[in-house]
């Protein structure tokens, strides 16, 4: 039994925490840009929001982080998940504290996803990036800058919203653009069949 | 009789916790091929006509679990509870009213039916029945020599099973049905048999959030039918390679190269057939099956051996690549250090970024395939004075079924206006429901329930409705309320 449950959790590479703290899997990010040091899955997390085209700080971008636990002795098996999210100041700043004492008894903590949404631009995610949907490996812990570009006319919305994803906090401010979506979809989606012309279908022995 | 110690390690690590979830990663890559899929389906189209749901796939529909068993809501809400909404797909808990023990859920459509395909591997345990075998359509079994009982005894001697369960039989034996057994199993809660179940209720109920909780419980269902799919596009569950799909090595790399969002969308240049049966997109027996195409074309590292790499390769640097047809790394090798004549087959990174991108695009399309296969039927309404309501079916020709209107208050309370059996019939009128206008005044919608057999003699649940108000657009179902998350 313990060699079975190394297999799986040798996978990992895990910090040993004290108390009764779950496990938590080594995180993606560096602690600081530049550092070189790993960040930690715990938080905190802080950083600034900023409009790519003027290189001025976005107020009131919701900024949503959330830790996401699996069962400890498992591969990726989902336990429990935690999501804080605060709004950016007039200096596009952010902060998230570390994962409260309370939260850290679930099971391994297996990553830490952060979403950043301001409606006229294109969303953010810490582990992908929008344009080619190719790993984001500038994601910071600390200090981390997040430019957001203006929302292209050309854009799905509904790429758009499939790709950030559909938390309670987000789908509360992306209203406009869920209908806008929705209107989308309505254009682009597959037809149904067309109606039949014939006056009558013809009855057939079954 | 001895297990061996690779089938030993595979059976314990599957029992050791009943949440341990392998293959395709669930929150990730199962969610997120889904999600492609439904995008290029015509799920939106018939969210829009057969539910009246104006948002389509992005409108919210909330679950209440005090309207399900106390087992099932208990079940449902754990396993709801444990998603990631990191991903997205994790429902938003509202207020919980009197007289409820657990809250209700909400999420949209989209979201509910990517849950459904992270649920189908929640607990774990559920994926021994994703496997089957390429070639033989077999479940996951046990490598010849090990008994049913040997295995079931070992797992007792290894305290994964205890003995109560091994006179009731069930103790953990490493086998699993068949997946395309397991999607029409009635033991499945997110199988065909409860799809059916909960998309008839979802026109029937008589109120408004059962209607919802029914609907949200069809999209599970489907959810999970897709990610059953899905996982015959992993060449471990098409070779019964138990020990590979848990050390999760493909797996992984999957998940973290695309994550849920980084899937890509559907091969729309690759013909797959609208099938006879929802099975044989898994395994049909000629070839076509998804299970069947990704064992002829993929490998899995149990079945690697050093007569894979023809004779003659020379290594570059410290060793080469075998390409297929379809992908350039198709097996890794490298000379051993002690005799460089003996070669040692393995898969890398490489053969991971070849496979992945090779068979994601083809899994969507299947997936796509299903899901337009399991709504088929679509139906269209008019209603008229001299004729009544008049029912044609778009799509697809039907055997014999039952008809069943209901009308729709301006409460959302439904009630069966009429019943009535309908003959086989093509893409035409499919009947005629006698319907005097003045009986109606008292409904702000008709909604129609077919239930029956196509002409393959496979089940069918469709529906359809239509707004008897004029001047304004049918209310969704599920207009916003004044509920807000806890």
């Amino acid at each position: 039994m313990r060699r079975c449950l190394g297999l799986g959790l040798g996978l990992l590479s895990l910090s040993a925490l004290s108390g009764c703290m779950g496990p938590v899997a080594k995180a993606p990010f560096a602690g600081r840009l530049g550092s070189g040091q790993v960040g930690s899955l715990l938080g905190p997390f802080d950083g600034q929001v900023l409009d790519q085209s003027t290189a001025s700080p976005l107020t009131s971008a919701l900024v949503v982080g959330t830790w996401a636990f699996e069962e400890p002795g498992g591969i990726a098996s989902p336990e429990s998940s935690y999501s804080v999210s605060v709004v950016t100041g007039s200096d596009g700043n952010y902060a998230l504290p570390s994962l409260p004492a309370g939260r850290q008894f679930a099971g391994l903590l297996r990553r830490f996803t952060l979403v950043v949404y301001k409606a006229g631009f294109v969303g953010y995610r810490s582990d992908l990036r929008f344009d080619d949907r190719s790993p984001r490996h500038d994601f910071v812990q600390r200090g981390n800058v997040v430019r957001l570009d203006r929302f292209p006319q050309s854009e799905s919305h509904t790429k758009h919203l499939v790709f950030l994803g559909s938390g309670a906090a987000l789908r509360g401010a992306a209203q406009s653009e869920i209908i806008a979506a929705s209107l989308e979809l309505q254009e682009t989606a597959p037809p149904l069949a067309a109606e039949p012309t014939e006056p009558a279908a013809a009855k057939e022995s079954h | 009789m001895r297990l061996s110690r690779k089938w030993i390690a595979a059976l314990l690590a599957l029992c050791a916790t009943t949440d341990v979830a392998v293959g395709y990663e669930g929150s990730t890559t199962l969610a997120g091929l889904t999600e492609q899929a439904a995008l290029s389906s015509r799920l939106q189209r018939r969210m829009v006509e057969r539910f009246g749901l104006s948002l389509g796939m992005f409108e919210p529909l909330r679950l209440d679990p005090s309207l399900l068993s106390v087992e099932r809501a208990r079940n449902l809400y754990v396993r709801l509870s444990a998603l990631d909404a990191g991903q997205g797909h994790a429902p938003e808990v509202l207020t919980r009213k009197e007289g409820q023990s657990l809250s209700p859920l909400r999420q949209h459509v989209l979201g509910w039916l990517a849950a459904g395909s992270v649920l189908e591997t929640h607990p774990a345990v559920r994926v021994r029945h994703h496997f089957v075998d390429g070639k033989t359509g077999q479940g996951l079994h046990r490598p010849s020599g090990v008994t049913s009982v040997s295995a079931s005894a070992e797992s007792v001697q290894q305290g994964i099973s205890t003995v109560r369960q091994l006179l009731a039989g069930a103790a953990m034996d490493g086998t699993g049905l068949a997946a395309t057994d397991w999607v029409e199993s009635s033991d499945n809660d997110l199988g065909l048999p409860a799809f059916w179940t909960a998309y008839e209720r979802a026109v029937t109920a008589p109120t408004t959030v059962a209607r919802e909780t029914a609907l949200t419980e069809a999209l599970l269902a489907l959810g999970g039918l897709l990610g059953v799919l899905s996982q015959t596009g992993d060449p471990a569950f098409v070779h019964n390679d138990l020990s590979a799909v848990l050390s999760g090595t493909y797996a992984r790399f999957v998940g973290q190269r695309f994550g849920r969002a980084g899937v890509p969308q559907p091969d729309a240049k690759l013909d797959v057939a609208s099938p006879m049966r929802f099975r044989d997109l898994l395994f049909d027996g000629k070839g076509q099956g998804l299970a069947e195409r990704t064992a002829s074309r993929y490998l899995s590292p149990s079945m690697l051996s050093p007569s894979l790499i023809p004779a003659g390769s020379k290594p570059s640097g410290s060793g080469g690549y075998v390409s297929s047809l379809t992908v350039k790394h198709w097996l890794a090798w490298q000379p051993s250090e002690a005799d460089p004549s003996v070669r040692s087959p393995f898969l890398d990174e490489r053969c991971y970024t070849d496979y992945s991108t090779a068979l994601l695009p083809e899994i969507g399309k299947f997936a796509q395939v299903g899901l337009d296969f399991l709504l088929r039927g679509d139906l269209r309404l008019s209603l008229a004075s001299d004729t009544g309501l008049t029912v044609k079916l778009l799509d697809e020709q039907l055997g014999s079924g039952t008809l069943t209107v209901l009308g729709e208050k301006a409460n959302g309370e439904r009630q069966v206006i009429k019943t009535q059996a309908t003959l086989p019939a093509r893409p035409g009128v499919l009947t005629q429901v006698p319907l005097a206008e003045d009986s109606l005044t008292d409904y702000v919608r008709l909604a129609v329930l077919w239930k029956g057999r196509d002409r393959n003699g496979q089940p069918v649940v469709t529906s359809s409705v239509l707004s008897l108000r004029k001047t304004e657009a049918a209310p969704s179902p599920s207009a916003p309320t004044t509920e807000t998350s806890e």
